[in-house]
């Protein structure tokens, strides 16, 4: 549904399934303040690659979030995944 | 083969074979001829139902069944008629229940529509038998594919599904495969349902965080709760004071309990 949109895919998706907060929720648990260790998150992680190949298809400003600080601390979380995105198994997306 | 021509003389017979055969019966109770005029029969019928009930004994018998139970032929029980709405070809009775289900408008400045999952057709299925029959979803997978059809964008389905077999023209043909599993509509059928599945997950969760851990007008953004110390990041969270003691009252208006997770992600260590 993410990978295609004539219209009616994005309407479902964001208007009846609350993706952006959907999204934000699971911001809060990988990249917020919910986050225990100290450090960069964890690789390899099964749902972390989708998040991160659905955050890189829906690419949410700052406009659209309510939190802003998790806003920023997603971006600065997901510099990691730019910089090593070697390491990042995107399939992971495709796979799920 | 029961048909009777003449109308009158049916509702004449039946008229006097009901009251002879029911003395006592008020004539205002007396159901209406039309509704039996199917069961009259003549003597080559007669002969046929003679054989038939044979048959039907001799199967009781085999089957270990008391004689004479509840088959007979003609049947006894009074055949209530099918109303003109149930006597519409099925194909006309689901375009019906087609209009009911949410359309997913495909121009955003629409704003008169509102997709959703097709919930009308549960309540349409339980008002009588012959729309259930219409609607079952594993006989109809059809009209279930049209159903998706009106939720999905679906040209990349098509693409997708139809590689082995590139006739398909519409998800509904027969013509299209879905690997070695599924072929035809059925396969669209099912996506449609594993999606509206997955797409309710994604509502529910999405919901529940954003009650209980949204960000509340009083408090300015969001104070997340800490899991290692609930008690106290308390004042920090979305909690009315107002009401200590009694229940811990959200200002967003939903009574909350204190939860270790509000986070329903599975595999996750929060």
């Amino acid at each position: 549904m993410l990978l295609e949109n004539d219209g009616k895919n994005a309407v479902v998706l964001m208007q009846w399934s609350h993706l952006a907060t959907f999204l934000e929720m699971c911001c809060a648990s990988y990249f917020g303040p919910l986050v225990e260790r100290e450090g960069w998150p964890r690789e390899n992680l099964e749902e972390l690659s989708l998040l991160v190949w659905v955050l890189s298809i829906v690419d949410p400003q700052e406009a659209d979030v309510r939190d802003t600080e998790l806003f920023w601390a997603t971006k600065a979380a997901l510099r990691a995944f730019t910089f090593s995105a070697f390491k990042v198994n995107i399939a992971m997306g495709y796979l799920n | 083969m029961y048909e009777v021509a003449d109308n009158r003389e049916t509702v004449e017979h039946f008229r006097w074979t009901f009251d002879a055969q029911n003395p006592g019966f008020p004539a205002a109770r007396r159901p209406h001829p039309e509704w039996t005029s199917r069961m009259r029969v003549d003597e080559k019928d007669e002969k046929r139902a003679r054989l038939l009930n044979s048959c039907l004994e001799e199967a009781k018998r085999l089957r270990n069944l008391p004689p004479r139970s509840s088959a007979q032929f003609p049947w006894t029980r009074t055949e209530m008629p099918e109303d003109r709405f149930s006597s519409l070809p099925t194909e006309i009775l689901q375009r019906i229940a087609l209009e009911t289900v949410p359309l997913s408008w495909n121009h955003a400045d629409i704003r008169r529509g509102r997709p959703g999952p097709p919930t009308t057709l549960w309540a349409l299925h339980l008002t009588s038998r012959r729309l259930r029959d219409c609607l079952l979803f594993a006989e109809n997978p059809v009209f279930y594919a049209t159903v998706f059809e009106r939720a999905f964008d679906f040209d990349s389905v098509r693409r997708r599904y139809s590689a082995w077999s590139p006739s398909a023209e519409t998800l509904t043909s027969t013509q299209t495969g879905f690997g070695n599993a599924m072929i035809g509509p059925a396969a669209f059928a099912w996506e449609g349902r594993k999606r509206w599945y997955g797409l309710h997950r994604v509502r529910k969760a999405a919901k529940q965080w954003e009650r209980e851990c949204g960000r509340c007008k009083c408090c300015g953004p969001r104070p997340l709760i800490d899991r290692t110390d609930v008690l106290a990041s308390l004042p920090k969270w979305c909690v009315c004071r107002s009401q200590q003691g009694r229940s811990l009252v959200a200002h967003n208006g939903s009574i909350r309990t204190l939860r270790t997770t509000c986070y329903p992600i599975s595999g996750h260590s929060i």
